[in-house]
């Protein structure tokens, strides 16, 4: 839930999101609303009282209510990709990809563990391995928030964090976008909408912003020479893993 | 009529013999390992030596989930937001796991269910007419 707090926090600030609405701001907009009706208007105390009220945030598959969804969105990304040599023609600050990696899995049903994605571990380590860097190098990653646990395993997957630790980074602000290890700074899928065949390169583009400056209100504070973005399909039959590296 | 040895193993023969309430899948006389649903190359050593096998249909829930904002086949069933049902993994005795429909419990109680449960096979009469068919569900014993 507190995943879902701080993407729309973060997508509060995106003009592109879908769902670009704090959790708070959607809070005040319920009870104006309740209010307009001549309804009892609800009498949440804080975040947490709102998303663990059944009628503002029903059940969808337990223990996943509406709230740690991402929705079903329209929208589309484009990304203009060019050989190193001849970046400098279209940009004077281009970003360059210095690790890739994909990898897949076997059906859901056979996987030994459901707390991890195996494909997500495989396709990081081999870019990793091709970029020459650590889980601790990477400053920002935008990852594949199709539902917020997915958040929370795609963190540990990537090296982020032990595993089972992850449930906490959002809470504790870790992964807020002044926290050590900003993640979906974007709004990610669950506040800026998931385009399904855009969400991927959606991604490279916050990354573009954030590691040149440009991402406006929601402009991460610190310098970002390396990134990371996560794209997963299916139910984790397969993963794509890029790493970009911003030369000054 | 087919018979056993001549279908081929594709979803089309699995869900034909869910129809005649089997539970089968496939299995690989190179390698000796077993597959639900059937597969007709071993993902295991790449051979093409499988042979059909039945299961006993018993086996204990692996991982499991409520879900209350149903497909339309579960709606059509009558499941959704009032009548959520549980789906789930389910480990068999023979090893091999496969996702089905979890009954015998309370889909309003999941913080009860538990992992672990005791289930066995179980074939739901699903649609009416030429798309009546069988769906595969476990029920707790």
């Amino acid at each position: 839930m507190h995943v879902a707090i701080k993407n729309h926090e973060n997508g509060a600030l995106n003009p592109n999101a879908q769902f670009g609405m704090s959790i708070p701001a959607w809070m005040e907009g319920r009870k104006k609303a309740a209010e307009k009706k001549g309804k009892p208007i609800p009498t949440w105390q804080n975040e947490m009282d709102f998303l663990h009220d059944d009628s503002a945030n029903p059940m969808i598959a337990w223990p996943l209510r509406l709230f740690d969804c991402s929705p079903i969105t329209d929208g589309a990304t484009a990304v203009l990709l060019v050989a190193d040599e001849i970046a400098k023609q279209f940009t004077d600050h281009p970003l360059h990809i210095i690790g890739s990696g994909q990898a897949s899995d076997v059906a859901l049903h056979d996987r030994d563990d459901l707390t991890t994605l195996g494909a997500a571990r495989r396709a990081s380590q081999e870019a990793y391995a091709m970029a020459g860097v650590k889980p601790d190098d990477i400053r920002l990653a935008e990852v594949h928030d199709c539902f917020t646990i997915a958040e929370v395993v795609a963190t540990e997957d990537l090296g982020f964090f032990e595993p089972g630790t992850g449930y906490r980074m959002a809470e504790d602000r870790v992964t807020a976008r002044d926290g050590a290890k900003p993640i979906n700074t974007s709004g990610g899928l669950k506040s800026k909408g998931h385009p399904v065949g855009a969400s991927g390169a959606g991604q490279a583009v916050e990354i573009f912003k954030q590691m040149r400056g440009e991402a406006g209100e929601r402009q991460v504070a610190r310098d970002l020479p390396l990134a990371l973005t996560h794209n997963v399909g299916g139910t984790g039959g397969t993963c794509v893993v890029h790493i970009y590296e911003r030369r000054d | 009529m087919t018979t056993t040895a001549e279908r081929p193993f594709t979803s089309a023969s699995f869900e034909q013999y869910l129809n005649e309430k089997k539970l089968m899948g496939s299995h690989c006389t190179t390698c000796n390992k077993d597959f639900l649903p059937p597969r007709a190359i071993c993902p295991n050593c790449h051979g093409d030596q499988l042979t059909w096998i039945e299961f006993s249909g018993k086996g204990r829930l692996a991982a499991f989930t409520s879900i209350f904002i149903a497909p339309t086949v579960m709606i059509a069933e009558g499941y959704g937001r009032e009548n959520p049902y549980l789906a789930g993994v389910v480990e068999l005795d023979e090893g091999v796991k496969i996702s089905a429909q979890i009954l015998g419990l309370d889909a309003r109680k999941a913080e009860e269910v538990k992992i672990g449960a005791p289930l066995k096979v179980e074939f739901v009469e699903r649609g009416e007419g030429e798309s009546k068919k069988m769906a595969l569900a476990f029920r707790v014993e």
